[in-house]
C-alpha cells in the first residue's frame, strides 16, 4: 500500500503528466498553496527543484529515508503539513503499516503508543501545537538510525534531545513543569555512566519515561520502573517495612531516598541524608540505621585494609594469586551486603557481613604468612655472608701458606 | 689418639676450601638447573588450567576455577563445555549458576547472562569474557582469555 496522504497521489501524477496538465494542476484553486505549487511546477519543469533544495536533498540522501522522494511526504507542497497532527499521521501512514515495517524489523505501534503519551494526549485531544511530535525527536529530513551516534535518538544524545523542550523554562512554565530535570539528570550517576563513561546501557530519559509513549511513572509504578534494571534491590525492598508504607501511599519507593532525576551513586552517606527526612525524631529507627551503617562500614573497612595489604604484598613481589581470588570473594560479599540493606533487617545482613570478615581474616593471615616467609628468606642472607667471610679467610690462609712454601 | 691419623694443617685447609668451592658451585648452578628442569608447580604465567575430568561434569553442572588469579566459570551444556570470566561486568561480583533459568547469575544485583555470556537481564553493561576450552586426555582444560 502506498502512503495515503491526500497530496501524494496528485504529486505522483504530476511527474507523469504532459506540460499542459502540469499547469492545470498548478492552477487548481487552493488559495494558501497555489503560489508555492506553481513555483514548484516551474522548478520541476526546469529541472531545478533538486538544486533549489540542495541542503535538504543532501540530508535526505544521508538519512534512513534516502529511498523516498520529496513528493512521498510533501506532494510538491512544503506547506502540506498544516499542523503537527498531520505530521504524526503522515509518518504513521508507513510506520503503522505492519507489512511495510516488517522488512526493517520495526514495530508498527508507535502512533498508538504516542497517543497514550502526554505529548500525544495534548496534541490529539487539545490540538496543542507545541508538544513534541515525530520530527521534533527524530528530525525531519535527517532522520538517522537510533544506533547512529549522530542521531538525535542515539542513547548519548537523548538528554539533549529531550532537553530542547524540557530545559526551556519559558515553554515548561506554560505546563507548570520543572525545567531543571535535564540539568539534574546530568548530575546523576546514570548520566555519569552514559555521558562520561560512554555506557550506552545506562538509563536515559526514555528508559524510565518511555519513548513514543512518554509519560512520567506514577507513584505506584516507580518501583517497577527502577526494578527493570535494579531487580535485586526491588526484591529486597519488598521485604522491608518500607514496602508496606509504600503500598499505603506513605512512601514513594526508590525516589524517597534516591531522588528521581539527580540519582547519586549509593553510599553510606545516603543514610545520613535520607533517613532523617522521615525519622529525625525517631531514636529507635535512627539506632537501626546506625546499626546497619556500622555493619556496612566495618565490612567495607576490613575489605579496604585487606585490599591494601594484598596490593602492597603484590608490589613487593610476593605471589598473591590466591589472595586476589579471596579479595574477589570478599568484594562479592560486601556488594551483596550493600544491596541487602534494602531489607532494613540486620539479621538479613549478618551472614554477608560475617562472611566478609571471615574472608578478610583469611586474606590477612595468608599475607602475614607470606611476609613471615619473606622475612625468613631475608634472614637467610646472614649465613651466606658468614660463608663468604669464612671463604675469604680460608683463601687468605691458603695464599699465605703458598707464599711461605710450608710443606706441612 | 693415633698420631698417624693426624690431619695436617694444609690438608685441613684444602678440605675447607674444597667444600667451600663445592657449595659455591652448587649455589651457582642450581638456578641454571631450575630453568632446565621441567616446571612442576602452577605459577602466575600459566596459560591453561584443568577444571577436572570431563566425566566429573554432568550436563548443566558448573565449576569455578582460578585462571591467572581470576575466577572462571565452566559450564557443561549438552552441546559441550563453555567457560566465561566469573567476574560480573557490573560491579565485579563473582557470578554463579542459576539452575532454574539455566543462566549465569550475579548474586549481587540479579544480573543474568545467557550461555554466550551476553547480559540478558539486570544491570550488567557488557558480556562476560569467554575463555577457550580444550579436552586433553579426558581433562577439561581452560585457557586464559
Amino acid at each position: 500500500m502506498k502512503p495515503s496522504h491526500p497530496s501524494v497521489g496528485r504529486a505522483r501524477l504530476l511527474f507523469r503528466l504532459p506540460a499542459a496538465n502540469v499547469v492545470q494542476f498548478a492552477m487548481r484553486r487552493e488559495p494558501q498553496t497555489t503560489g508555492i505549487r506553481a513555483l514548484h511546477v516551474i522548478l520541476l519543469c526546469l529541472g531545478l527543484s533538486a538544486a533549489a533544495h540542495a541542503d535538504v536533498t543532501n540530508e535526505v540522501a544521508a538519512s534512513v529515508h534516502a529511498q523516498l522522494k520529496c513528493v512521498d511526504c510533501h506532494a510538491g507542497n512544503a506547506a502540506s503539513f498544516p499542523d503537527k497532527r498531520a505530521i504524526a499521521e503522515l509518518c504513521a501512514s508507513c510506520h503503522s503499516d505492519v507489512r511495510k515495517m516488517n522488512p526493517y524489523g520495526l514495530p508498527a505501534d508507535q502512533l498508538e503508543r504516542y497517543k497514550t503519551s502526554k505529548h500525544g494526549e495534548a496534541l490529539f485531544s487539545k490540538n496543542d501545537q507545541q508538544v513534541a511530535v515525530c520530527t521534533d525527536c527524530h528530525g525531519a529530513h535527517d532522520i538517522l538510525k537510533v544506533k547512529s551516534p549522530q542521531a538525535r535518538t542515539y542513547a548519548g544524545n537523548i538528554p539533549a534531545t529531550c532537553g530542547r523542550c524540557h530545559a526551556d523554562e519559558k515553554l515548561m512554565s506554560q505546563y507548570k513543569l520543572p525545567s531543571d530535570v535535564v540539568a539534574k539528570y546530568k548530575t546523576s550517576h546514570h548520566a555519569h555512566l552514559l555521558l562520561d563513561k560512554g555506557d550506552l546501557s545506562a538509563p536515559t530519559c526514555v528508559t524510565c519515561h518511555g519513548n513514543h509513549g512518554a509519560t512520567p511513572p506514577g507513584t505506584a509504578e516507580v518501583g517497577q520502573v527502577c526494578g527493570k534494571c535494579h531487580g535485586r534491590q526491588r526484591e529486597l525492598f519488598e521485604k522491608s517495612p518500607h514496602a508496606e508504607a509504600a503500598k499505603a501511599g506513605l512512601f514513594n519507593e526508590c525516589i524517597s531516598c534516591h531522588d528521581n532525576h539527580a540519582i547519586q551513586k549509593a553510599s553510606v552517606d545516603l543514610f545520613g541524608k535520607a533517613c532523617v527526612q522521615c525519622h529525625a525524631k525517631d531514636p529507635k529507627q535512627l539506632a537501626l540505621r546506625d546499626q546497619i551503617v556500622g555493619m556496612i562500614e566495618t565490612a567495607r573497612g576490613a575489605y579496604d585494609r585487606a585490599k591494601l595489604r594484598v596490593n602492597q604484598a603484590t608490589v613487593r613481589g610476593l605471589a598473591t594469586e590466591d589472595e586476589q581470588m579471596l579479595l574477589q570473594e570478599a568484594n562479592t560479599q560486601i556488594t551483596q551486603l550493600e544491596a541487602m540493606q534494602h531489607t532494613l533487617t540486620p539479621e538479613q545482613l549478618r551472614p554477608c557481613a560475617t562472611r566478609t570478615e571471615d574472608v578478610v581474616a583469611d586474606i590477612l593471615r595468608d599475607i602475614h604468612n607470606l611476609e613471615r616467609f619473606e622475612q625468613w628468606k631475608r634472614s637467610a642472607i646472614v649465613p651466606v655472608w658468614i660463608f663468604l667471610g669464612v671463604m675469604a679467610v680460608l683463601f687468605w690462609a691458603k695464599r699465605r701458606e703458598v707464599e711461605r712454601g710450608d710443606p706441612s | 689418639m693415633n698420631m698417624e691419623t693426624k690431619v695436617s694443617r694444609r690438608t685441613f685447609l684444602d678440605w675447607l676450601l674444597g667444600a667451600g668451592l663445592l657449595t659455591w658451585a652448587v649455589a651457582f648452578f642450581s638456578p641454571v638447573m631450575s630453568y632446565v628442569w621441567p616446571a612442576q608447580k602452577r605459577g602466575p604465567g600459566m596459560q591453561t588450567v584443568s577444571a577436572g575430568k570431563e566425566t566429573d561434569f554432568a550436563d548443566w553442572q558448573t565449576k569455578i576455577v582460578a585462571v591467572n588469579s581470576q575466577p572462571v566459570i565452566v559450564v557443561r551444556t549438552p552441546q559441550g563445555f563453555r567457560a566465561f570470566s566469573a567476574i560480573c561486568t557490573h560491579l565485579g561480583c563473582i557470578v554463579g549458576w542459576d539452575a532454574g533459568r539455566k543462566q549465569i547469575a550475579c548474586p549481587c544485583h540479579a544480573g543474568f547472562f545467557d550461555l554466550n555470556g551476553r547480559p540478558v537481564a539486570g544491570p550488567p553493561p557488557r558480556p562476560l569474557q569467554e575463555h577457550g576450552i580444550a579436552i586433553v586426555n579426558g581433562e577439561v582444560m581452560v585457557k586464559s582469555a
